[in-house]
């Protein structure tokens, strides 16, 4: 397996050079200018490879093209969406050097982490956030609005029309029809269904059970496959509702359901992910930024369907050459700049203070 | 198609290569003969070492503590999926191999010569198609189409199990998946009942039609009889696709992990290939061994469906046209 590392390794630093080489060569000459406005970005070079969660591959995918970009080729960020269990797996075995993943490491996998890392413990740092939204296609209803106990029991199949009275109830005004409702869940194994599961069992859990809470779907409806699949088959079906990664239902252009937490309507929206993150509990120590964030949060406004998916990696032991790129990539992506256009593409920002810590983490990091 | 009328055949040829003195200059017949054998063992090594390999990393789920299995108990778990696979994969044939049998016979005996070139290549055609885009052809264009007649089914035929339940809102159902799969098995079969339509001895259609028989009542009394082991073999290839289709049927079936013979409703059990592609990027320890023993368990079903295919063949070669 190490051969396969370092094989690769290789082959992406000849490729790597050789594409620094021709971009030398084309821009030689004619000096292009939108380029050189920005200082040139130093770069360590070398060869990162991460995988995991499908949640945070838009944003890493993109982080990595604006990165690789800035540094002009001189390294190599490779980032394989295979989902939370492989990566976490890949990561601790040595075929890659971090992991993205949605849920917190079980802790056979913090010890084999440790194992993975020479010795040295292993830091989830919260970098992208990705809040579950209730999105919806019900004809000519914008501002849907319902409570946990009812959500629960829509996706339960309980209640099966959208002109239910206890919809209607929270609705005032609302012209509801007549119309069965349609579930979509995932059909896929997800941490956004995980995640969503264990806020309705902890919100509602006189109708839903424990036993529900899972990466697969216990509830009723029609699953379909990965975060665009739900969200295609309810743009298409007149009455479906899902729960899906915001941003999903953002490029869908479907409308979100707010919540109803009993001291108030809460919507989906920055600020709200915001106060979310600001009153998460702590469940690691110091740089190792394991977040737990309370199914009913304190603050009234706070949003809270919210994920949080981390990378996994190693405090120390990487070896040099890694630890350098990692550090300088994981850099780039709390930086100011790269989080404005992350947040102009539709994703949610990590908030301010939060940030700041993450940033603190990395720099902790040793080879 | 031979080796499928007669399975003998190949076995005793390099046999017979082998026990012959060859030593007489010529060169190639050794060559030949070695890279035959080489050929023949290989594919026996690759399944062994497949059976071996899904053996070994399937122990620790069917041997490991039920309450450790992330899934449940296997065999209660992995029940649904096996009948999904086998439900999905035998009402795709039941509406394939009528249908391709006949497009054989109108290629091979009622088409006129340059339009069953023609037909014979747009067949073989849709065998290339991946089955990636019958998936997105699934849920895009079939699923939304489907609707209303399964709506209409519902409320005309109810009564009839299989008919009854909720209608999917989507139409991604397992009749769905069926008819997606039926789609895909159909060039296989068709182009193997082709060839074998076109085998019959043209001596037995002619005293056939000398005797007065009609063109069909030639067919019942010639082509089907000669090409029956044909035809099953043929349907057991289709079979063996449709049983092994993991992307088609992951796009377009909403799957359930419920034995259920509904085909409108959105609780049709998934097949287990499906099953496999949508949970192993999650799957981590057990989990991992548990989704390989589920394809042991594949592997048992379609090695037994293939021996009962090899079976009846075998029972029906002797009554055939073909000696």
């Amino acid at each position: 397996m190490a051969l396969t590392i370092r094989s690769r390794r290789m082959v992406s630093c000849v490729v790597t050079g050789f594409v620094g080489v021709m971009l030398a060569g084309c821009a030689g000459p004619s000096l292009p200018s939108p380029v050189e406005q920005t200082p040139p970005r130093e770069c360590p070079p070398g060869y990162l490879m991460g995988a995991g969660s499908t949640a945070q591959q838009g944003v890493i995918d993109s982080s990595i093209a604006t990165y690789g970009a800035a540094c002009r080729g001189s390294n190599t960020v490779e980032y394989d969406g295979k989902g939370s269990g492989d990566g976490v797996t890949d990561f601790v075995n040595g075929l890659t050097h971090f992991a993205g993943t949605d849920t917190v490491m079980d802790a056979e996998a913090i010890e084999r982490a440790r194992c993975r890392c020479n010795g040295n413990e292993a830091w989830h740092l919260p970098m992208v956030v990705g809040p579950i939204a209730l999105a919806h296609n019900v004809e000519g209803v914008e501002d849907l609005v319902l409570t946990p106990e009812v959500v629960a029991e829509i996706f339960t199949g309980e209640i099966s029309r959208w002109d239910d009275a206890q919809i209607i109830a929270l609705n005032p005004g609302v012209n509801l029809p007549s119309q069965p409702i349609t579930v979509i869940h995932r059909s896929d194994a997800s941490g956004t269904t995980e995640n969503f599961t264990t806020w309705l069992n902890a919100a509602a859990s006189d109708q839903w059970a424990s036993d529900k809470v899972s990466k697969n779907w216990k509830g009723s409806g029609e699953g379909a496959a990965k975060s665009d699949g739900v969200a295609t088959r309810v743009q298409e079906t007149p009455g479906a509702i899902t729960y899906v990664e915001s941003s999903y239902a953002d490029d869908h252009k479907l409308p979100t359901a707010g919540i109803e937490t009993g001291r108030g309507v809460v919507r989906l929206d920055d600020a709200s992910v915001a106060k979310t993150l600001a009153g998460a509990r702590r469940t690691g120590q110091g740089p190792d930024m394991r977040l737990e964030i309370d199914a009913v949060p304190d603050d009234p406004e706070a949003y809270p369907l919210v994920q949080v998916t981390y990378e996994v990696v190693c405090s120390a032991g990487l070896g040099p050459e890694q630890t350098e790129i990692l550090k300088d990539f994981l850099g780039f992506m709390a930086e100011q700049q790269t989080r404005d256009e992350l947040a102009a593409r539709g994703y949610v920002p990590l908030p301010e203070e939060l940030n700041s810590e993450v940033r603190e983490s990395i720099g902790q990091i040793r080879p | 198609m031979s080796t499928s009328v007669e399975p003998r055949d190949p076995q005793a040829t390099p046999e017979g290569e082998a026990s012959q003195p060859t030593s007489v200059g010529r060169g190639g017949e050794l060559v030949f003969s070695t890279i035959s054998t080489v050929s023949g063992l290989s594919i026996l090594a690759i399944l062994a070492a497949v059976a071996f390999f899904l053996v070994l990393l399937a122990a620790p789920a069917l041997t490991s503590d039920p309450a450790d299995l992330p899934y449940g108990e296997f065999w209660q778990w992995v029940a649904p999926f096996a009948f999904g696979t086998v439900w999905a994969a035998v009402l795709a044939l039941l509406m394939a191999v009528p249908v391709a049998i006949g497009i054989a016979l109108f290629i091979s005996h009622y088409a006129p010569r340059k339009l069953a070139n023609g037909l014979g290549y747009i067949v073989d055609l849709l065998a290339a198609v991946p089955s990636v885009v019958f998936g997105l052809w699934g849920i895009n264009a079939l699923a939304p189409a489907v609707m209303p007649v399964y709506g209409w089914l519902n409320k005309a035929f109810g009564w009839f199990p299989p008919f009854a339940g909720g209608v999917s809102g989507t139409g991604r159902t397992m009749l769905t998946a069926a008819i997606v799969l039926a789609v895909m098995v159909l060039p296989i079969i068709t182009a193997l009942c082709r060839e074998v339509f076109l085998q019959t001895p043209k001596l037995h259609e002619e005293a056939s039609l000398a005797l007065g028989a009609t063109r069909w009542e030639m067919i019942k009394q010639a082509v089907f009889p000669f090409g029956m082991p044909g035809i099953i073999s043929a349907a057991m290839l289709g079979l063996g696709r449709a049983l092994g289709e993991t992307m088609a049927v992951a796009m377009v079936l909403s799957p359930s992990d419920q034995i259920s013979f509904e085909l409108l409703t959105p609780n049709g059990p998934n097949t287990i290939a499906a099953n496999i592609a949508l949970n192993f990027p999650e799957a981590f320890g057990l989990g991992i061994n548990q989704l390989i023993a589920s394809g042991l368990v594949l592997f048992v079903i379609t090695l037994a469906v293939n021996m009962a295919a090899r079976a009846i063949i075998a029972s029906r070669a002797e009554f055939s046209g073909a000696n």
